[in-house]
């Protein structure tokens, strides 16, 4: 998997191309954890190429979540495919990782 | 048994870029089970792709030889089948577990609690110096 990051302002964007499984999910908490590092604590991450996650990715993304949090800012997630969208609620990761339709849509309200 | 669409094979030390070899094996047979829906091929390779993870990240090799996982695939009208082969692992304990999921903010833990939400089927067994899973999924389950 490979991610590009942007910084939009408000947020910074990154977005994942591949698959999240037990290959790429060390690489995305390495790349959050640097952007976190670098003050950037209000994270997105665009979903829209991911096209697969499996339990090893759902753990990375909770261990940025909690990092994000930590730092006193948020890890959200938009453009979830069918599959990524399917494993959430298969596991109620829905919960705690509401999807938003757009990158710009996640930390729209605040 | 029910019509024949298509099979698939992976077979290599029991390391990361197997999974990744396994999900490049189903990217190339799924054209030819188009009839199958997403939702059934979706479930049924994140099962399998769970259990060799499962296999890369706790399996144990019996000493003096090389962890190796074998997957093979059979994709049928009527039936998904899976059997992945730990290849010189030391015998398993009792893993299937309950089916239960860790509450949402756990980090670990998922995986064979999804796979049995995945699949119709899943059993392990021992078999000549090596622990077999096998799994199937009737297309159509919930």
């Amino acid at each position: 998997m490979n991610f590009e990051i942007v910084d939009r302002g408000g947020y910074t964007a990154l977005a994942g191309t591949g698959r999240l499984n037990m290959v790429s999910a060390p690489k995305l908490r390495d790349v959050v954890t640097e952007a976190i590092g670098q003050g950037h604590n209000r994270l997105v991450l665009d979903m829209a190429g991911t096209e697969f996650i499996d339990s090893s990715g759902l753990g990375a993304l909770v261990g940025c979540l909690k990092a994000a949090r930590q730092a006193g800012g948020d890890l959200r997630i938009a453009n979830v495919g069918s599959q990524v969208q399917m494993v959430l609620k298969l596991t109620s990761m829905d919960r705690i990782l509401t999807p938003y339709a757009s990158v710009d849509e996640a930390f729209g309200d605040d | 048994m029910t019509e024949f669409l298509a099979a698939g094979m992976v077979h290599g030390p029991a390391q990361p870029n197997v999974v990744d070899a396994l999900q490049d094996e189903f990217a190339r047979i799924w054209p030819r089970a188009s009839e199958i829906r997403p939702e059934d091929r979706m479930q049924f390779e994140l099962a399998v792709v769970e259990i060799a993870s499962n296999v890369v990240q706790h399996a144990h090799a019996t000493e003096g030889t090389v962890l190796e996982l074998a997957v093979e695939l059979e994709i049928r009208r009527h039936i998904l089948l899976a059997r992945l082969y730990e290849i010189n692992a030391e015998p398993l304990p009792e893993v299937l577990g309950d089916g239960q999921l860790p509450p949402p903010e756990a980090e670990h833990g998922r995986g064979l609690g999804m796979v049995r939400q995945l699949v119709t089927t899943v059993t392990c067994r021992r078999q000549h110096g090596s622990n077999v899973w096998t799994l199937s999924r009737t297309p159509g389950a919930p």
